[in-house]
């Protein structure tokens, strides 16, 4: 009866999200097929694979020590942002130093950056009863214009006419790791991080903490937990992740800041967190999953011109399946007792 | 000067009526984060209605009953089962960015195309929607304030479990609460697309529905206090126009994260002082 | 002839636990009558179903010969029969008037006139004063107990039943409330009320229905019963409980000295409270939930802001940083435990000199195991090991979890508030054990409890504390005990 529990939340997602493709009047099976061939048929899908996996599990591992801590962080989208252009800020600003740093220094930049961010919503709560679920994303919305005035004005290139911000030199960017695709190192973080957070929340009193905060935060201050401090940690500890995040974007793949730079990874990880059980390990599956998805989603295109929009709608109704069919059977145990 | 109030109005409209509607829900003891997307897919609805049909009403129609679907949507899994208000509000504003997108592409194709859409007849510079808007704050008002059903859904938001020595059923008006924060979300939405912006653009809200949940608070649980507070919006919204029009050198961008920010302040410095309803978004269990 | 209340063999179930074994009594109208009982002995189960609230598992309810409409309060209000809660039931962020709409069943708009214009007349008739307009959080506790009456008689009453009305009001407001009681009894109404000071019993009930762990015991005329008779039908025949000696004399390990200490609404809860306890005395304080309780207990373990005053600690002022001192909170859900989260983690959380389990910041999993599988013994925890779930313990095996982490490693303070609250008669001795041999040991105890039998039992000093002030107490079970 146990393993129903677990199970059954998942195939009925799985279930639901298969109608989802028959409103698109696309065969599911087709769509598998296809979908997979994308996701991993060669060593260009593998590579396409890796590199979207890599903003969904760094942000999805964010979103896990907000959650578990009781903060409702949506602001993923808004921290990777804000690492990714404290990383621009700093190169355009450090002037022939930067041109000679190391790129891990931009990611470590991104974290801070994200850190920042999120601190700002976490301070909020803890101190002003804001509701993180409210601010986070109203700082995402403000990030966002911010991103929009820099590359625009001060952090434009002088040397384009668009709004992109100077590019990186090819030694300050992340060593590839297969020269014909796209593939950068820093795909090696997310799973470097996951197991690393996992140590944190399961064998360290601050991940103790966390859990405990979260998981009933009356109790926490009762057994003498400083609660709010608490709180202020792990959403700075989200938003590193999330910078993070936006770190490896700006210095793995892309080399410079521009308008296009949300692709909304920061939001699509909070599904991704939540599927994966809000722990380390989980996440880095889903996280597999859905990148691999929406590397797969060019290829659905041949079925409809919905693409990664139908993968988007796919999470959702994935998520709302598993959470309606993991409260029905809250229900049924209830009544059972 | 007419003419610039009427504008404002009318930017404030969609973020309003959400908002109203909101009061309202947060009022009887829900919290629907789905707010945004609630008014997106209603956007969307109501844009395709009235382009299909030719009939702008239609549309809002259209865009009122998606919001009350997507609200029952959240009923079921909040308050008929107990799961969490927050993420199903997140799953729901990830699949009306989903949804939308998807349909969007599959009829307009991957880079989308430019269309507009049958609007709302208009009086002058005052179209229909952004009249009743205040209008419709205040008979929420009225309702919470001066009848007996008001009451009682504002005690099930404050302590359920007076609600319920009383003989009254708590999820029963949870349920009213949610109809009416999703059918005027979704009033709000589709007056987005048929006044405000003509057309329907893949995530067009912008953040709108939680600009709208930040002035529930800001207007301090009042309908009319939280009409009052997106006339605030409605105008830095305005702004953009206006001031581009007159050439001054205010980076757009800076001006289009006003109401954002604007919001984030209000809420910081409104924080401590007031009492959101005792009871809201926790799950309630009827006593045997 | 107005007609009468009775129950007939009533018998409720609360998953494992009986509540009420067979009870029958009757409720003559006319009359005040009150029903007494200890903890758990099944008192406000009996008239929550008086009032409709609950359905018996077996028996019956009759009104006036008929089945009563169990199940269905509103129902039963119509017919005349509403209950006063012992945990009010009003809205705060509503005034007198809305309040009294409310429960008034009414539909349509609310016509405030007529609302006042009828509150007013009730007011008057019973000599109350109170502003219809003002919000209840700013009501006095005796004023928010005649809004709940207010509210139980607004349709013509013809039983009126009260859990606990005494339980915080003052001196002069318990005389005001009896008042009325023997005054609506005269009127032919069918007064219940369920109370915990036998004194006021007797001054105000006509007949006494005693219940004992579910069974009626007895139902008796006043002129019956004294308080000796009651306390001993109550309880019924107690194994001597070993009342440790008096310590010797040290110097006091808690001090508290004037102590004012501030609620979470902001309102002052504790007026100046001084108190001291010694190395191997337990020290305790009774009283009825709500007289600044929970605001004693945090401020002694230093987790709440004192408004002034001081709370030394050997000497030392006491804050989050003070080690050893183990801490009973009052409800082992909200304030105890995180039920979805392990033994070993609950245990973990609160742990004093949690240095030896870490090597850095990581915990030796191993190490960690064998010391809780240990307290598990220890303390005879029941389950299935330190890694199950605490929310599949039983409520006694929970406390056990709460007890074994303020108790280990061995505390010089020991904080504990309504230890034994909702536990079986098997667990609440364990926990009374684990508190006189930690007295024993030299650790300073700090028991309150609403349990007045408890901390006759186990105290060696004791006093009442109402309205957030110390006060005498004196209690025929312990003619000893001396006032703190």
């Amino acid at each position: 009866m146990l393993r129903l529990r677990a199970v059954a939340p998942y195939a009925v997602a799985l279930l639901a999200s298969g109608l989802l493709f028959l409103v698109f009047r696309v065969s599911p099976v087709q769509a598998s097929a296809v979908l997979a061939e994308g996701a991993a048929g060669d060593r260009f899908a593998v590579a396409r694979t890796l590199l979207k996996t890599t903003p969904l599990l760094l942000c999805g591992l964010g979103m896990v020590v907000a959650w578990r801590a009781g903060v409702y962080n949506i602001g993923g989208e808004g921290q990777l942002l804000a690492g990714a252009v404290l990383g621009a800020i700093v190169f355009q600003a450090g002037g022939a130093f930067a041109g000679a740093a190391t790129p891990w220094l931009f990611v470590l930049i991104g974290g801070l950056g994200g850190a920042l961010w999120a601190s700002i919503a976490g301070w909020l709560q803890a101190y002003r009863g804001v509701p993180a679920v409210i601010s986070t994303i109203l700082l995402n919305f403000v990030i966002l214009q911010l991103l929009l005035w820099l590359v625009s004005g001060p952090l434009q290139d002088p040397s384009l006419g668009v709004p992109l911000s100077r590019r990186l030199p090819e030694v300050a960017m992340l060593p590839r790791l297969d020269r014909q695709s796209d593939l950068h190192a820093g795909v090696l973080i997310g799973f470097l991080a996951a197991p690393a957070l996992w140590l944190v929340l399961y064998r360290t009193f601050w991940g103790l903490d966390v859990r405990f905060a979260g998981a009933n935060p009356e109790a926490a201050r009762a057994n003498r937990r400083p609660v709010r401090w608490i709180q202020l940690g792990s959403m700075a500890l989200s938003g590193f992740l999330c910078g993070t995040a936006g770190g490896v974007e700006y210095a793995g793949s892309l080399g410079q800041i521009g308008s296009g730079l949300s692709q909304n990874w920061g939001f699509l990880a909070i599904p991704v967190a939540l599927l994966g059980g809000l722990d380390p390990l989980g996440v880095v599956v889903s996280a597999l999953v859905f990148g691999g998805l929406y590397a797969g989603s060019d290829n659905l295109m041949r079925f409809t011109p919905a693409g990664s929009a139908l993968v988007t709608a796919f999470q959702a109704v994935a998520l709302l399946a598993f959470i309606a069919t993991r409260a029905e059977l809250r229900r049924r145990e209830g009544s059972a007792v | 000067m007419i003419e610039s109030l009427a504008a404002v109005a009318m930017f404030a409209a969609p973020t309003a009526l959400a908002a109203i509607g909101e009061t309202v829900g947060q009022r009887s003891g829900v919290l629907n984060i789905g707010l945004e997307g609630t008014m997106l897919l209603s956007a969307f609805a109501g844009a395709m209605v009235a382009l299909w049909s030719g009939n702008p009403w239609l549309g809002l129609l259209s865009g009122g009953l998606a919001g009350l679907v997507l609200a029952a949507l959240v009923g079921l899994l909040c308050v008929a089962r107990d799961a969490d208000q927050v993420v199903v509000g997140t799953g729901l504003n990830l699949l009306a960015l989903g949804l939308t997108g998807a349909w969007f592409r599959s009829l307009f194709g991957q880079s989308g195309k430019l269309f507009t859409v049958p609007t709302l007849p208009k009086v002058g510079f005052w179209d229909p929607v952004s009249v009743a808007t205040p209008l419709l704050a205040m008979a929420a008002l009225w309702l919470l304030q001066r009848t007996y059903w008001g009451l009682t859904l504002r005690a099930a938001g404050e302590n359920p479990v007076a609600v319920e020595a009383a003989g009254r059923s708590v999820p029963r008006y949870r349920w009213l609460g949610l109809m009416v924060s999703g059918g005027l979300a979704g009033l709000g939405g589709a007056h987005l697309s048929l006044v405000v912006s003509g057309t329907f653009a893949e995530n067009m809200t912008s953040g709108r529905g939680f600009v709208a949940l930040a002035m529930v608070t800001f207007g301090r649980w009042s309908p009319v206090g939280a009409y009052a507070a997106c006339l605030l919006i409605g105008y830095l919204e305005s702004l953009q126009f206006s001031l581009q029009a007159a050439g001054k050198g205010v980076p757009q961008e800076l001006l289009l994260a006003l109401p954002y920010a604007v919001s984030l302040l209000a809420l910081a410095f409104v924080g401590r002082g007031v009492r959101s309803p005792a009871a809201l978004a926790a799950p309630y269990r009827r006593t045997k | 002839m107005p007609a009468g209340l009775s129950v007939r063999n009533l018998r409720k179930r609360f998953g494992q636990l009986v509540a009420l074994d067979g009870v029958s009594v009757d409720f003559a109208p006319g009359e005040v009558h009150a029903v007494v009982g200890e903890n758990g002995a099944g008192k406000s189960t009996l008239v929550s179903h008086l009032a409709g609230f609950l359905l018996p598992d077996e028996g019956e309810i009759l009104w006036d010969g008929s089945p009563l409409p169990s199940g269905d309060p509103l129902a039963c209000r119509r017919l005349g029969i509403s209950m006063v809660h012992q945990h009010f039931t009003l809205v705060d962020a509503l005034t007198v008037l809305e309040n009294v709409a409310l429960a008034s069943g009414l539909g349509g708009t609310v016509d405030r006139r007529a609302l006042e214009a009828k509150i007013g007349e009730l007011l008057r008739r019973y000599g109350w004063e109170l502003d219809v307009h003002a919000r209840v959080d700013s009501l006095s506790v005796g004023q928010k107990q005649k809004l709940e009456i207010l509210k139980a008689l607004w349709r013509d009453g013809k039983v009126l039943i009260l859990d606990e009305p005494t339980a915080t009001l003052s001196e002069g407001e318990v005389d005001e409330l009896f008042r009325l009681l023997r005054d609506l009894a005269a009127r032919g109404m069918t007064v219940i009320l369920i109370a915990h000071k036998l004194r006021e019993v007797l001054a105000v009930a006509d007949r006494i229905t005693v219940l004992r762990s579910g069974r009626l015991v007895r139902t008796v005329v006043r002129s019956e019963a004294d308080e000796q008779a009651l306390s001993r039908w109550m309880v019924g025949e107690v194994p001597p409980m070993e009342v440790a000696q008096l310590p010797p004399r040290a110097e006091p390990r808690i001090v508290i000295r004037d102590l004012r200490v501030r609620g979470d609404d902001g309102r002052l809860r504790l007026q100046g409270v001084s108190l001291e306890v010694r190395p191997g005395e337990i020290v305790g304080i009774t009283g009825v939930d709500g007289n600044g309780q929970l605001e004693l207990a945090e401020a002694v373990v230093g987790i709440r802001r004192l408004e002034s005053g001081e709370v030394l600690i050997d000497g030392m002022p006491v804050g989050r940083h003070t080690e050893e001192i183990g801490y009973v909170p009052q409800d082992r859900h909200r304030h105890g435990l995180a039920l979805s989260m392990t033994v070993s983690e609950n245990v973990l959380v609160g742990l004093r000199g949690r240095r030896r389990f870490f090597r850095g910041p990581i915990l030796l999993v191993g190490r960690f195991h064998s010391h809780v599988q240990g307290l598990v013994e220890r303390f005879g925890i029941a389950c299935r090991g330190p890694n199950q779930i605490v929310r599949d313990l039983s409520g006694g095996n929970q406390q056990k979890v709460v007890l074994a982490r303020a108790l280990d490693p061995f505390p010089r303070v020991l904080v504990a508030v309504d230890p034994t609250r909702g536990l079986d008669v098997r667990a609440t001795m364990a926990v009374h054990n684990a508190l006189l041999s930690a007295a024993r040991g030299g650790a300073a105890v700090l028991l309150i409890s609403g349990s007045r039998e408890e901390v006759a039992a186990l105290a060696h000093r004791a006093s009442r504390i109402s309205l957030g002030r110390l006060e005498p107490w004196e209690t025929p079970a312990r003619e000893d005990l001396v006032l703190c």
